[in-house]
């Protein structure tokens, strides 16, 4: 258990779960645009349930990681960043597949990156 | 304090096989949705029926790479024996299975379905409330 005054990983990680939980937010009251600027823009009436799907379920993902930083948990954050960098991954995958190489792709990859340093430093400063 | 590790949290304990159980469901379900969207998605209770909707089917992949996210995490609070903050986590994940039953009414109506999505959230609810507990006695 860290006391130290805040560190920047510490607001890096408080900023990475508001906009995760934002973005899902986003994408339960609007999964049209949220769908498009996203990637993979969900037109037919059988695609959109499955954005607010995926928006609640970034929602609980922010929620994790809002729990876990402000319990100064910085390993178990770690931890759990670099396990979820598989989320980003399969998204950037997808909207490659599906639209090919777009500005939406880079967004995704970014957020690999993110959690992939992110993660890693959390880890490595208890070591 | 609940970030202390529980020790007692292992194979021994029947709240930590219900947890590996839920991680190992939800995980499959995460699974079945990414290589299987079609009847993923019906067996979920959404069904996209259409195998050239494309945009469709890479929603319902998106969604489950996030339940194997999810248990991932679950899984691996379980290997640190972090009981209290696995608890906590079944907690603030409830409101995924009620968004998920609210999708499925909007979707087909009242199904059967709704009692799998309505069931995970009680199972959720109990186990969560028994793992946060400051000492548990199974």
């Amino acid at each position: 258990m860290n006391s130290a005054p805040k560190s920047l990983l510490y607001w890096l990680c408080g900023a990475f779960a508001l906009a995760l939980i934002v973005i899902g937010v986003l994408a339960i009251i609007a999964p049209i645009s949220a769908s498009m600027m996203f990637g993979v823009p969900a037109t037919t009436a059988e695609a959109v349930p499955w954005v607010r799907l995926a928006g609640i379920r970034d929602i609980a993902l922010g929620l994790i990681y809002c729990a876990i930083t402000a319990l100064k948990q910085s390993r178990a954050t770690g931890i759990l960043m670099l396990l979820t960098a598989v989320v980003p991954a399969t998204d950037a995958a997808t909207v490659f597949l599906q639209n090919g190489l777009s500005y939406a792709v880079f967004i995704h990859g970014s957020s690999i990156v993110f959690m992939l340093i992110v993660g890693t430093l959390l880890l490595r400063r208890n070591n | 304090m609940i970030v202390e590790h529980d020790p007692a949290f292992n194979k021994g304990s029947i709240l930590f096989w219900i947890s590996g159980f839920l991680a190992v469901a939800v995980f499959f379900v995460g699974l079945y949705a990414l290589l299987a969207p079609v009847p993923g998605s019906a067996s979920f209770g959404a069904p996209v029926t259409d195998a050239t909707n494309t945009q469709g089917l890479a929603w319902v992949r998106l969604m489950g790479v996030r339940d194997i996210g999810l248990a991932v995490i679950l899984l691996a609070l379980m290997v640190v024996k972090a009981r209290r903050i696995a608890g906590l986590m079944l907690l603030l994940l409830v409101i995924i299975p009620i968004v998920d039953c609210a999708t499925v009414i909007h979707a087909l109506g009242i199904t059967y379905h709704i009692l799998v999505h309505g069931g995970s959230a009680v199972l959720m609810l109990i186990l969560g409330a028994l793992l946060l507990r400051p000492s548990p006695s199974v």
